[in-house]
């Protein structure tokens, strides 16, 4: 990361209207860098889909009122984001994709969430700190 | 997230939909949306070239409203998908079930030669 990173810092309830703050935080803190549309929409992408994953599937431990931490650092040729939240351990990258469906029942049945991440990042970490989920996910820049 | 239905005739409908098809914006169009692409067989075009975003629950239900159709008997296709949105799509393997064209005319035309 270069000497004139940036690093910013946001907290939004675990809820789905926390979706759109958290696209306009990025598109915001991101304009600067001024990203082509396909590089900004893999960004926004990514946290989207985390964000996604978080609302309709964790079981947080802190109920409704669990709250999602957002920490993003970015220069010019590197944005990193740290999302964590309170919801039961899930490792993205232990999971199964599930590759390209055969068939449209199959394509209307599973989840391509993690698979758009995956492709979405440069590097994805993840571990457990605290009772937390930590995803570490960072994106070069052209 | 905004839908507009136009039927073109009895066997072809333009679907468009505009802005964000995220966990939000599906949960606003899921039911008008499904509503229209499983009245009965028809060949449906759905015009994509002013979603600006396109999360995999959004994919999932393009590919719901697809299958309904094919079991119907029609056909659902995409057109005029900016790049990102396209890449999206391909990422997920679902444009080698749901032919992606570059607008909604040439999509017609292929229907109609199918």
């Amino acid at each position: 990361m270069s000497e004139q990173s940036q690093t910013l810092n946001c907290a939004l309830p675990a809820c789905k209207d926390s979706l759109n703050a958290a696209h306009e935080w990025l598109a915001s803190a991101l304009a600067q860098l001024e990203l082509s549309k396909d590089e900004f929409n893999r960004i926004d992408l990514a946290v989207n889909e985390w964000l996604t994953n978080i609302i309709l599937h964790g079981k947080g431990i802190d109920g409704p009122d669990s709250v999602i931490r957002m920490r993003m650092t970015f220069g010019s040729r590197q944005v990193t984001l740290e999302i964590r939240d309170t919801y039961a351990p899930f490792n993205p990258k232990s999971m199964e994709l599930p590759g390209h469906p055969q068939d449209l029942e199959h394509a209307s049945s599973i989840g391509f969430g993690i698979a758009v991440i995956l492709d979405s990042v440069s590097t994805i970490e993840y571990d457990r700190v605290d009772s937390e989920n930590r995803l570490l996910m960072q994106f070069d820049l052209a | 997230m905004k839908i507009t239905i136009e039927d073109l005739d009895s066997a072809r409908r333009l679907i468009r939909l505009e802005g964000r098809l995220d966990l939000i914006g599906h949960d606003k169009i899921e039911s008008q949306f499904s509503d229209a692409c499983a009245e009965g067989p028809m060949f449906i075009v759905l015009d994509l070239s002013k979603v600006s975003f396109l999360a995999t629950i959004g994919i999932r239900l393009l590919a719901l409203s697809a299958r309904s159709q094919e079991e119907l008997g029609g056909k659902l296709v995409l057109a005029s998908p900016q790049s990102h949105i396209r890449r999206s799509i391909e990422t997920t393997g679902v444009s080698e079930l749901v032919p992606i064209f570059e607008n909604a005319e040439i999509a017609f035309d292929a229907l109609r030669s199918d």
